[in-house]
């Protein structure tokens, strides 16, 4: 399997730009450094060569027929929210930055049926569709800024996936783009369909690596109505387990279940503060009923509820009002933001495992770092309990050296010995992409991953299609391990904990004007990341870019890590300011 | 894409090979025990007759199979219990049949991990019944469940009346064991509830009609049964009226459980078959809903706010269930629609397509004038529909009468391309593409997306054995011969010609049980009596034929269980005496 892709010439960059407007293509090198960074560890190598940002699916079909004529590489990228590098460039080539393609086509409550564009971001859209009643259910923890074609790509859960399935439930039909060119339809928009093979399922989750997605037509359905929520905290792992295998025994069906351990729990409590300070300390189990009629929910409720007491809580509170309701869950909400301040690097792994080997993985991941010997690093775990979606968060330092080993080392070890040997999945929904090649053939046969690339080679023979993703693609990527190191840091201007999340993008009014991600919040930072560290230099263009942030302070709301971003792009220009 | 395969013929050395994979006992080569493998609920054609039923025992004897067929181009048809609605078990190019009820295990119950672990040849009803003490359920429940086999429901993606709220098979499949075409086993998908670890290739055999890989061994997440439910049957003088209401309830985000349409020959057919109440019903178009959920005051709310909606329509007649019985009779209502259809013409075909509820009223008057707008003399349409939009033409004609045949076939074609295709509809929403509707696939999904199915079809099963004619990857036109076959040997009117092949009597008929294969069971009885009084048949091997009779027990269960009411043990007993006479 081997692909040799050509470099961008400038006469193959200026058709590539015709196709989309000049107003439409970046070659900048220091907007493309922005599409380097996402959520996961940074590669300084990773750097796309061009961005484009098409209109529509023709413009797509054009670009996907010149790239792969000439060998160039494609990655589609929705608002680069992935946590598990899907839409970074390990083999440089162009971005296909597909958040301008955002319409909603047509809602048609009637047919129970929605047709969008790939842009579309999940919010948006269950924000027009709460109008009428209806929902889309999947709900990713990035749902307020990613795309649906990311969601489709990578068929994303959340929390509800328990009770409402994933993407690909919802998914009727496809548009997509094949490498060739070809405009296809995968699907049909009715409601039940086995008139062809299920092509259309086999996109979903493809990460990207099969075609690029232009059109979808989802389902819909009705949005519960009323809402119950418990909060309770367990001293012993066994007691929690044992309470959620009752309830499932005796088929109580909640909406959502969350759970925190024990290092997360006291970070959570230690951010938020308030009455969460008296807690007592232990796990965190949130579960909340929905439904329409308020005396069906209150009789699952008090069911669930009389197990869980009877697993001995050291707390059990019930939302009493909404507004508590808001202030329980907002325990789970800000796992990130607590975790996020803990140490500069905070990479979400994830992975799936039965109910019935919860406890005993907890405590195998509780026990990691002591096994390892490695007591620099920290995990903290929270997830998903019902479909046993779990989310070991490793916490540590990506620029040491040392720390880079240790987490590659527990990554590894949470893989290979905890996660697989119990018949576990590798990844429950943020996808395989660059970060877990290596362990895709530990979770499926050879025949299966063998089976995967034939189905990669049929449809994307030049392997141009999100090179890198383990699906498909066996090659072994090639990872700078050089260690940056600060250079120019002058009055501790960069606040290095910025998770990379782009949650500040969705309000950020000059990414709204400007388009690119080099002027979100997320783009700024990214430009700093590289001032400081020596990878960029000042020029004319990272000047405009920072004076085009409008200092609104909407990306600080909407920051999980609270980085201080305007009082941060305020010192940037004056430093800037100075050196001109 | 050109397709050039040719299948040879099974040797006799060869068919030793077969024999030794799964023992004698699992091998029959027979012409009257192949000739019942020839018979389901389609058209019957005599130039469908498999040339080897082999009844594997285990994945290793599958995988062994399938790698012989294909070293020897060898067709292979995979065959649950034979009550696909789109022929997709019988066999247009011979070969072998592949019987798996005999792998009818249930592996593992797991509440705990909401998983069921099972061989591919257990039954829906069966699995059902295993998981009630739990308060547990497989949800997907298609008419034929009392006999019907899962690996056959992972094979079409099969759907039934609950569908709109709890989802076809595809969303129960967790992971799945498969033998391909070269007798390589693989596990796709996984036992836990959520996974994005590969492509999603399980989902890719779900639902490709046994075209690309055996499915030996299925995960199936299963989940809570609704502990009760509240029904009513409405009647709409105006199909746009009840039209109206179903997109009120989804306006109003009401999700019923169950949602059936009949249109009026049918309520008509039910009442003549039930009598009793249903006499007293005006004729018209019926509506049945109900709701299910945990808890009685819910549903009875739910069910309000239901009633309030359809009343509002302005049907001419309402009736609620009150109690458990008054809901099984109404429920009697769409259940016994077949049996009622099958007693108005020899034949009975069951069509299958899917389009948006918004277009449902325009189509209905369309299919309704079938018969009138091809200028069709003896062809009857009755329609069923679960309100999702999937619908169920049904076409009552004898297919032994030529002039009938070339009616019902211009009926599809008129109802495949004028109707539903013109709307954006879709094909078959739950009975599968089968060996009955290749010519139409391309209109619906155009020669791209074809193509790509030949190309997939192609590298997962290169040599083509594996269920050929089926028009998934596979665009070949299918030899017919639908030769005009007239009665010839038909003493004391032995034979009553209206059995569906429907397969609903074998679950229970304890010869079949015993003996395992096709033949022993009342539907494979009747196939050989179809063969004999029509002449095709003949009694060269009297023995086999009078043993096949005589371990029929007369035990009547076959009788309760045929929706068409055929008098089997009637038929049995005679065709014993003239059996005894033809021996001497």
């Amino acid at each position: 399997m081997a692909s040799d892709y050509n470099k961008l010439s400038e006469n193959l960059s200026q058709k590539f730009k015709k196709i989309v407007g000049g107003e439409n293509s970046f070659s900048e090198y220091e907007i493309r450094w922005c599409y380097a960074f996402g959520p996961t560890v940074f590669e300084k190598s990773w750097m796309p060569e061009l961005i484009l940002m098409p209109q529509n699916t023709n413009q797509i079909s054009k670009i996907l027929k010149l790239a792969n004529e000439n060998k160039i590489p494609v990655t589609p990228r929705g608002s680069g929210t992935s946590l598990s590098a899907g839409s970074l460039s390990a083999y440089g080539g162009i971005i296909l930055d597909l958040s301008q393609m955002n319409k909603i086509i047509s809602i048609d409550i009637e047919n129970n049926l929605v047709e969008i564009e790939p842009g579309v971001v999940c919010d948006d859209l269950n924000g027009k569709l709460a109008k009428y009643g209806y929902f889309f259910p999947p709900d990713p923890g990035s749902s307020s800024v990613c795309t649906v074609g990311g969601m489709v790509a990578e068929n994303s859960g959340g929390m509800q996936a328990f009770k409402y399935g994933v993407t690909k439930d919802y998914v009727l039909s496809i548009e997509v783009v094949l490498p060739d060119g070809k405009i296809v339809n995968f699907g049909t928009n009715v409601l039940k369909s086995v008139s062809s093979y299920n092509l259309k399922d086999l996109f979903v989750g493809s990460e990207g690596t099969l075609g690029v997605f232009t059109k979808i037509g989802l389902r819909i359905r009705p949005a519960p109505k009323k809402n119950k929520l418990g909060f309770y905290i367990f001293e012993n792992i066994d007691d929690l387990s044992d309470s959620v295998k009752e309830s499932r025994k005796r088929g109580i069906v909640p909406n959502l279940v969350e759970f925190l351990d024990k290092l997360t729990t006291q970070a959570v409590f230690e951010y938020l503060g308030g009455e969460f300070l008296d807690y007592p300390k232990g796990y965190v189990l949130l579960a909340n009923i929905d439904g329409n009629d308020d005396n069906e929910i209150e009789q699952n409720f008090s069911i669930l509820h009389d197990i869980m007491i009877r697993h001995n809580p050291l707390i059990a509170k019930i939302a009493v009002d909404d507004k508590q309701r808001e202030d329980l869950i907002n325990a789970r909400k800000a796992a990130l933001p607590a975790l996020a301040r803990i140490s500069p690097t905070c990479c979400l792994e994830d992975c799936t495992i039965k109910l019935s080997d919860f406890a005993d993985v907890i405590k195998k991941i509780e026990n990691l770092t002591k096994q390892l010997n490695i007591p620099s690093l920290k995990i903290a775990t929270f997830g998903h309990m019902l479909d046993g979606n779990m989310h070991p968060t490793f916490l540590f330092n990506e620029n040491d050296p040392k720390d880079r080993e240790n987490f590659q080392a527990a990554k590894d070890y949470l893989y290979i010995e905890i996660v697989v040997p119990v018949d576990g999945s590798i990844t429950g929904e943020h996808g395989i992409g660059k970060i877990k090649t290596q362990y895709v053939n530990l979770e499926h046969d050879e025949d299966v991953v063998e089976m995967m690339t034939q189905m990669k080679l049929l449809f994307d023979p030049n392997m141009i299609l999100n090179p890198g993703v383990g699906k498909g693609d066996k090659r072994e990527i090639i990872n700078s391990k050089t260690v940056r190191r600060l250079k120019n840091q002058p009055e501790k201007i960069l606040n290095l904990n910025c998770m990379r999340c782009n949650f500040c993008k969705e309000s950020c009014p000059s990414i709204i004007f400007f388009k690119s991600e080099a002027f979100s919040p997320r783009g700024r930072l990214s430009i700093l990341n590289g001032l400081v560290h020596g990878d960029l230099e000042l020029s004319e263009l990272i000047n405009d870019i920072f004076h085009a942030c409008t200092l609104c302070g909407m990306c600080l709301t909407t920051c999980p890590a609270g980085v201080r971003t305007h009082e941060i792009f305020e010192k940037a220009r004056e430093i800037m300011h100075n050196l001109r | 894409m050109k397709i050039n395969i040719s299948y040879n013929k099974i040797s006799e050395s060869l068919s030793q090979k077969f024999k030794e994979i799964v023992s004698e006992e699992h091998f029959f080569s027979d012409y009257e025990i192949r000739w019942t493998y020839a018979y389901g609920g389609t058209i019957f054609d005599k130039l469908w007759i498999p040339d080897l039923i082999l009844m594997p025992q285990s994945t290793d004897q599958i995988s062994r199979i399938l790698k012989l067929a294909n070293d020897n181009n060898i067709p292979v048809t995979p065959r649950g219990s034979g009550t696909s609605l789109s022929a997709g078990t019988m066999t247009p190019y011979g070969g072998i049949v592949l019987d798996l009820t005999q792998m009818n295990k249930i592996l593992n119950i797991d509440i705990e991990n909401n998983l069921v672990v099972i061989e591919t040849g257990v039954i829906c009803d069966d699995l059902n019944e295993s998981l009630k003490p739990y308060g547990y359920f497989f949800p997907p429940d298609p008419g034929s469940s009392s006999i019907c086999t899962i690996g056959g429901m992972v094979a079409t993606n099969a759907g039934g009346i609950q569908a709109f709220k709890y989802g076809v098979t595809k969303k129960y499949v967790l992971f799945i064991e498969v033998v391909l075409a070269n007798g390589k086993i693989l596990n796709l998908g996984t036992g836990v509830l959520k996974s994005v670890s590969s492509y999603n290739l399980k989902d890719l055999f779900v639902g490709s009609e046994g075209t690309l890989g055996v499915v030996t061994k299925i995960g199936l997440r299963i989940r809570p049964l609704p502990k009760t439910r509240r029904l009513g049957l409405f009647i709409f003088e105006n199909i746009e009226d009840l039209r109206d209401a179903v997109i009120e309830l989804r306006k109003q985000g009401i999700v019923p459980n169950l949602l059936e349409f009949m249109d009026k020959l049918i309520l008509q057919a039910v009442t003549d078959y039930l009598g009793g109440e249903f006499l007293d019903f005006p004729n018209g178009y019926v509506l049945l809903a109900e709701v299910d959920g945990e808890n009685e005051e819910e549903v009875e709310n739910s069910f309000s706010i239901l009633f309030d909606i359809v009343i509002q329509k302005g049907p001419i007649y309402h009736k609620i269930a009150k109690t458990a019985k008054e809901r099984e009779r109404l429920i009697l209502a769409r259940k016994s629609n077949l049996p009622a259809l099958s007693r108005i013409s020899p034949t009975t075909c069951v069509e299958d397509c899917t389009i948006q509820i918004t277009d449902f009223a325009e189509v209905i008057k369309k299919v309704e004038k079938i018969p009138e707008s091809i200028d069709a003399k003896n062809l009857k349409v009755a329609i069923v529909c679960h309100m999702e939009g999937n619908l169920h033409p049904t076409f009552l004609f004898n297919e032994n009468n030529e002039e009938d045949v070339k009616e019902f076939e211009k009926a599809i074609e008129y109802l495949y391309r004028e109707i539903i295709i013109p709307v954006g509809g879709d094909l078959t929403g739950e009975h599968g593409i089968g060996k009955v509707k290749t010519p139409y696939l391309e209109l619906e999904h155009g020669s791209t997306v074809v193509d790509l199915m030949s190309q997939i079809k192609k590298l997962l099963d290169p040599n083509l054995i594996l269920n050929p004619g089926i028009g998934k990857g596979d665009k070949r036109v299918l030899k017919k011969i639908r030769s005009n076959r007239k009665l010839k040997n038909q003493e004391g009117k032995i034979l009553e010609l209206r059995c569906m092949r429907c397969g609903f009597c074998l679950a229970t008929c304890p010869s079949r049980i015993f003996y395992g294969i096709e033949a022993y069971s009342p539907r494979g009885r009747l196939s050989l009596l179809n063969g004999i009084v029509y002449g095709d048949l003949k009694l060269d091997n009297i023995d086999l034929i009078n043993d096949i009779f005589h371990t029929c027990t007369l035990c009547g269960l076959c009788l309760i269980n045929c929706p068409a009411g055929v008098e089997t043990i009637e038929i049995f007993e005679k065709s014993r005496e003239i059996l005894h006479k033809f021996r001497g």
